[in-house]
């Protein structure tokens, strides 16, 4: 499918490099312009280069459990809409904005490798979804290549695209965890706007292992309890069973919606008939947004007794959790450095 | 520049009624000094100096200085008070005062996050302020406005009562919070359930966010049930985010078996409310 923008801004000083020919040619676009700098102008997709780091700690929130993961700032914006994704505060629905001083990117990964001691999990997939732009942008793919045969390393590729290009043609995708986000298929048509089917991702991650031999990982975050929010997950889990019975899944997220103080304008804006917040919500310690205490709770038991009914073996965690819920949960404390051992031993096994 | 001299009865303030009286310290400063900044006209609208128009009227004068500018009048008047945050009334009369085509500049000019509700809002307070006689005493602040325009046809029936109600601005923030929390739920009242904000608030609260009010009332319940010692008090998170109680004590050497008694309680309180 061939994107389309209004606008293509194109930074002077990326205009003469082969990515952005390529990426130009790749596209459909109304009007193009040459700017200066990484302020998006709005309406459209930018090129641009990142004058800050490519590879940066999760930005995680103070207060919550974190799991110590590397994140890769490739750009910002996705081409699906989802209707409570929080990229919608950052940048206007559908801008898109890819830095494509790729080398520095590079350097940055190998330099990480060598200035941390122990397992690395870097993913992709914060600032957008990464395999709905490989065919415009294939860094997954390149970042694939760099990484392959890095010691202690794995490359978390998330999306929500059923386009796992990036990982089946690699020459080793040994040290990929290709991930998916999941919901149920009632609430994908109603909020992930032209994101891939439930079926269709479940099919795209069997095939990646069964295939290339890579790692699986899920995220139901945000969790979402909408009307028959039990019987719906319930049958995704069952699903997940069907298609990955075998495989090896490193790990499991969960994450109840959550979202920082002016968001919901945001989400309202472009969804205004959104059922998404009419819920219970109340801030939390650290500042976002989340339901009522008491239902996060309920929700996480609900979904880990389902998911652990399949995936006994597979560690189950949640996302930017206070240390109360945690500590309810497991009926132990549990902070950040213990979280991470977790998924950490998990790569190992 | 040029200054001219308007006759007083051919100049139509913007804001219509609903122009602010002049302080006493203004009509005696045009009284004794005149006017020092003549008052600012577009299509024999005042766009700005409506309060020395008021007080040039109330001195007996037949005419003002004017500059006259070129521009939509109620442009002008979002541009001239670009200095201070407008007030949600006067914002809406000159909303109402623009061509469709110019509201979103306006909005813009503003300093106002365009949205639909805030449209729908302001068209609601610029229609009720030209049909009141006597406006209210408390004005609402925009926010509030903005968080009422999201019950869309619904807003009609509760934004009045809610301006005339008796209670404080933040009562009525969170009124407008809960309605709007309400109508996603459907679960709206026919009208504002109370006679003041405090009463509305607590009963929209109840309906909006019943899991908290079960596990408030659980709470409550399981306290009487099991009452503390003297000297115990206990407090709860009430939005529950943080979970458990905190526990009080103040004892004496002579009523240190309290404690005792005290854990029997915590323990059943426990035991009643699970989401402690």
């Amino acid at each position: 499918m061939t994107l389309r923008f209004k606008n293509l801004y194109v930074d002077a000083r990326v205009k003469d490099l082969p990515l952005a020919k390529q990426i130009e040619s790749l596209i459909e676009f109304e009007q193009r312009h040459e700017v200066s700098g990484e302020q998006h102008p709005g309406d459209g997709l930018l090129l641009t280069l990142n004058r800050g780091a490519f590879i940066k700690p999760c930005p995680g929130q103070k207060g919550s459990v974190c799991c110590g993961y590397w994140v890769v700032e490739w750009g910002m914006g996705c081409p699906f809409e989802c209707e409570y994704c929080i990229i919608q505060n950052y940048t206007g629905a559908g801008d898109i904005t890819l830095f494509l001083n790729w080398e520095d990117c590079r350097r940055e990964i190998i330099d990480l490798r060598e200035r941390i001691s122990g397992p690395i999990r870097l993913g992709t997939g914060q600032f957008g979804d990464p395999l709905a732009l490989e065919g415009i942008f294939p860094l997954n793919a390149a970042i694939i290549e760099w990484t392959a045969g890095m010691h202690d390393f794995t490359l978390e590729v998330k999306s929500k695209s059923a386009d796992i290009t990036a990982v089946m043609q690699a020459k080793d995708a040994h040290h990929v965890t290709l991930a998916f986000s999941l919901n149920p298929q009632e609430y994908i048509d109603r909020l992930e706007h032209g994101a891939a089917s439930l079926r269709e991702r479940l099919n795209a991650a069997a095939t990646a292992a069964r295939e290339k031999g890579c790692a699986l990982a899920f995220h139901f975050d945000p969790l979402l309890p909408l009307q028959n929010w039990q019987e719906r997950y319930a049958e995704v889990f069952e699903l997940m069973h069907e298609y990955l019975h075998g495989l090896k899944i490193n790990w499991i997220s969960l994450g109840t919606f959550r979202f920082p103080k002016g968001f919901q304008e945001n989400v309202e804006k472009y969804h205004p008939d959104t059922g998404i917040l009419a819920e219970e919500f109340y801030p939390s310690t650290d500042g976002k947004i989340r339901y009522f205490r008491p239902f996060r709770e309920q929700i996480y038991n609900f979904a880990r007794a389902g998911l652990q009914k399949y995936f006994a073996e597979v560690p189950i965690y949640m996302c930017m959790e206070t240390p109360e819920v945690w500590e309810r949960l497991k009926n132990t404390t549990f902070g950040s450095a213990d979280l991470k051992k977790m998924l950490d031993r998990s790569l190992q096994k | 520049m040029k200054i001219i001299e308007m006759q007083i009865t051919d100049l139509k303030p913007l804001l219509g009624e609903i122009t602010p009286a002049p302080d006493d310290n203004l009509v005696r400063s045009i009284s004794e000094d005149g006017i020092m900044q003549p008052l600012v006209v577009s299509q024999s609208r005042v766009c700005d100096g409506h309060r020395r128009l008021a007080a040039f009227k109330l001195l007996g004068h037949s005419s003002a200085p004017c500059i006259e500018a070129a521009g939509s009048p109620a442009q002008l008047f979002a541009q001239l008070n670009g200095h201070r945050e407008l007030g949600a009334t006067e914002l809406a009369v000159a909303y109402s005062d623009c061509h469709s085509e110019d509201q979103a500049d306006f909005l813009r000019l503003a300093r106002c996050a365009d949205s639909p509700q805030l449209r729908l809002a302001l068209k609601y307070i610029a229609e009720n302020a030209k049909n009141r006689s006597n406006p209210p005493e408390q004005q609402l602040p925009l926010n509030i406005w903005r968080e009422l325009g999201h019950l869309g046809d619904d807003m009609q029936r509760f934004a009045g009562d809610l301006l005339s109600m008796p209670g404080t601005v933040s009562e009525k923030r969170n009124i407008a919070m809960f309605l709007r929390q309400a109508q996603r739920k459907n679960v709206l009242p026919e009208k504002l359930p109370g006679s003041n904000a405090a009463e509305a608030l607590e009963n929209l609260q109840r309906l909006a966010q019943p899991r908290r009010t079960d596990a408030l009332d659980k709470f409550a319940q399981a306290l009487e049930q099991n009452p503390l010692p003297p000297g115990f008090s206990v407090k709860i998170d009430e939005t529950f985010s943080k979970p458990g109680m905190q526990l009080t004590c103040n004892l004496t050497r002579r009523y240190s078996g309290r404690l005792t008694e005290a854990q029997a309680a915590i323990d059943a309180i426990f035991a009643a409310v699970e989401e402690l």
